[in-house]
């Protein structure tokens, strides 16, 4: 499926995946939950964890340069096996959307227009997401390079506003929690924000300089793991002993700035900036999951396929859970693992699998490229 | 016939991007609103249930430029009570009187009886924790007496009494003897175990035969209810303690003549320290930076070692203004200051154990008080206008 048309620069990769973990903002109060104002411990460790982690997915392009992790799969464990383990991350990029866009809804519900039925919300916004991914995705990882630059300034002019109500204490008490806790939460927080750019690993085909690959990924991480952190700071710095308590911690804070009674309710910007990440953020995952569809089933264009994996988005983003409330406990207790098995268990074994593969001498085989 | 085609989607699309995107479905028109300023909470004749006052801005009241002599002689505001015993249910309530559905996001403050301060505030301001109208960064007072006849008193300088209201807690920096609260530092300490706040009380009282809102003092809150009061001193002295002291002014005495020094700056630093016995201990250093404003007397102050005296009579002056504070807040048992909360951050381990008795903890803890001032600017004159001493 290497299109030879569309190129993506390793710039643009670079500062895609940087983007597509700033995306990840909005999901602060799993963590904070969790580990509360030690929050930002945890966002430390897991990236040093999620650093190791991704070098699998760094090392399965290098032993099969140009391919994405679906055709990576069947290389390794041949057609059946292989396709069985694709459908595996067809139905994981899926999933991903549509939790994803249901936080849009969430969001744009609870905080903004409580009266607008969801469907009214969702439906214009994988309209855009859809129409992204049919123009390709250049046009995406294009968008990814300014929606990075867009999320650094929204959050460093927020910091300077909101400078005179950050209170460095509340991030002292150190060390003071149960250890399972720190587990959890730096589980949570490697495999929520950082592993998830096994989506970027559909896009390894496209990618101009194989080489570059493995460096575009860890600084795309170090740039998006350093926006995840100065936003759990500031955050914590100025709600102190609520951001526990808070919904959405990121958006309360801009709520309160207020300078010389000038400056007030910024928090619109904060608004159309989450949703512009959150945009990036799904169109990747639609057009992961599309082409893993399309490559998995040997289909010419992934293009044709859009509208339907985009309706289907759409109607079970509705309601994928059946609260809130469950909403939260999926998000602290249930999505670590759920995805955990998709990435880092899978691309584990295929890893082992092709390591094994690549020190067995080939015996007259044609090669299954 | 494909051209056709693509045209009409295009237009499609584009009516659809039209009605979809421009989020009409919440909206809501201005002259649908009532623009609430302040509310009031007040607890009912029934001890159950919460009157609600709501201010609302009525703008053909508002005077412009060119009625100079105030023919109409309309208000510019208009309270509605409801008496119920949920906040929203109360607040969605006034639609029965009210042409207009309220409309909180411009509310400036929020004023509380004493009664209902006394019985507990939490669970009546939970629903304006949780709306999203409703703002955090709004000012808090307690009323000395009810809240409704705090809204419904007629501003001198203003319009809107809410409005003079706010205004009148940004002036409070000026003089420091009163804290400006705001609704979200308020819910850091409802959350806190041990942690108490205090909250800015304002009464009706008589200047020169007028009825005239008067600010000073605060309340001092204890979980979520009401316990005590602060009178001027006493809260500067906790302001002092918190860092949030803006301006104001400190009487000192000095060679038999009364000097007068404004205050600059201030800063305060607590550092908790637990003895090897297990004793705590608190010590407070202050510095703080303040003009010369004025002197009685013909001995001039602007000498070496009488500004060395002036500094050591500020610096004892503000050890008492603590003490008096530390004092008050021990019979009531009320930890304002964030002791408990500095104690947390630095002995995590040990704060496990001493939070469930912090309260007699509190009673018995020794605090130090250390204060260093400087005296920066003198004025335009460096003697008392006093003939000079051949």
């Amino acid at each position: 499926m290497n299109n030879g048309k569309e190129q993506i620069l390793s710039a643009q990769l670079m500062f895609s995946v940087g983007c597509f973990i700033q995306s990840s903002t909005l999901l602060t109060s799993f963590i904070a939950d969790v580990a509360g104002n030690e929050a930002w411990i945890a966002v430390i460790a897991s990236y040093g964890l999620s650093m190791l982690l991704v070098r699998m997915y760094v090392k399965l392009a290098k032993l099969y340069p140009g391919k994405s992790i679906v055709q990576i799969s069947e290389a390794v464990f041949g057609p059946v096996l292989g396709k069985i383990l694709s459908c595996f991350y067809i139905w994981f990029f899926f999933s991903l959307a549509i939790l994803n866009t249901s936080d849009v809804g969430f969001f744009v519900n609870n905080f903004i227009m409580p009266e607008t039925p969801k469907m009214a919300i969702l439906l214009m916004f994988i309209f855009v997401c859809a129409w992204a991914v049919r123009r390709g995705v250049e046009t995406i990882m294009r968008y990814g390079q300014l929606f990075l630059i867009m999320g650094f300034s929204v959050v460093g002019l927020f910091c300077i506003l909101l400078f005179k109500d950050m209170s460095f204490d509340n991030l002292m008490p150190v060390f003071a929690m149960p250890v399972m806790k720190y587990v959890q939460s730096i589980h949570i927080v490697t495999i929520i924000p950082f592993c998830e750019i096994l989506a970027f690993t559909m896009v390894f085909p496209y990618v101009k300089d194989q080489e570059k690959i493995g460096r575009s990924l860890y600084i795309g991480m170090t740039l998006g793991a350093i926006h995840l952190l100065v936003v759990v700071l500031r955050d914590i710095s100025v709600l102190g002993p609520v951001y526990t308590h808070v919904t959405a911690p990121s958006f309360q804070v801009t709520r309160l700035i207020n300078i010389g009674n000038v400056i007030t309710r910024m928090e619109f910007f904060y608004e159309v900036a989450v949703n512009i990440l959150i945009f990036f953020k799904v169109s990747v995952l639609l057009f992961a999951a599309v082409l893993a569809v399309a490559q998995t089933f040997h289909i010419k264009s992934y293009r044709s396929l859009v509208i339907p994996i985009a309706v289907l988005v759409i109607c079970i983003s509705m309601a994928p859970f059946i609260s809130a409330a469950e909403s939260g406990f999926w998000g602290s207790n249930i999505a670590p693992f759920y995805s955990a098995f998709f990435e880092i268990i899978l691309p584990f074994f295929t890893l082992i699998a092709a390591l094994i593969r690549s020190m067995i001498p080939e015996e007259g085989e044609a090669g299954l490229k | 016939m494909k051209n056709r085609f693509r045209r009409i989607t295009g237009v499609a699309v584009a009516a659809l991007i039209l009605v979809g995107l421009t989020g009409c479905w919440n909206s809501r028109e201005l002259n649908t609103l009532a623009i609430v300023m302040g509310i009031g909470f007040d607890q009912a004749n029934d001890l159950e249930e919460v009157e609600i006052t709501a201010q609302v801005v009525k703008t053909k009241g508002i005077k412009g430029g060119k009625n100079g002599g105030g023919s109409s002689q309309e208000e510019a505001f208009i309270n509605f009570t409801e008496i119920g015993t949920g906040s929203f249910d109360i607040i969605r309530e006034f639609t029965h009187v009210s042409s207009r559905k309220l409309y909180f996001t411009h509310n400036q403050i929020i004023v509380i009886g004493e009664n209902l301060a006394r019985s507990g505030i939490r669970n009546t301001l939970d629903m304006l924790s949780r709306n999203h109208e409703a703002r955090m960064n709004v000012y808090m007072l307690v009323a000395k007496g009810s809240a409704k006849d705090v809204l419904n008193l007629k501003p001198e300088l203003g319009e809107v009494p809410a409005m003079e209201i706010a205004q009148l807690m940004e002036a409070q920096k000026n003089t420091s003897h009163t804290p400006d609260t705001f609704f979200y530092e308020v819910t850091f300490s409802l959350v806190s175990k041990t942690a108490a706040f205090v909250i800015p009380t304002v009464e009706i009282g008589d200047s020169a035969g007028r009825k005239v809102l008067i600010v000073s003092g605060s309340a001092v809150f204890k979980t979520d209810k009401m316990v005590g009061e602060l009178n001027e001193k006493e809260t500067r002295g906790l302001l002092w303690v918190t860092d949030d002291i803006g301006s104001g002014i400190i009487e000192i005495a000095v060679q038999g003549v009364t000097a007068e020094l404004e205050i600059i700056r201030s800063n305060c630093k607590i550092t908790p320290e637990i003895g090897a016995d297990g004793s705590v201990k608190i010590k407070l250093k202050i510095t703080e930076e303040s003009d010369f404003g004025s002197q009685t007397g013909s001995v001039n102050l602007l000498t070496m070692e009488n500004i060395q005296r002036m500094e050591e009579a500020q610096a004892q002056e503000i050890r008492k203004e603590i003490e008096m504070v530390l004092e008050k807040t021990r019979t009531l048992n009320a930890d304002i200051f964030g002791f408990g909360e500095a104690l947390h951050r630095k002995y995590p381990h040990q704060w496990e154990s001493m939070e469930a008795e912090w309260n007699e903890i509190f009673k018995a803890l020794d605090v130090e008080i250390e204060v260093e001032t400087k005296i920066n600017s003198i004025g335009r004159i460096d003697q008392p206008n006093y003939p000079s001493k051949e």
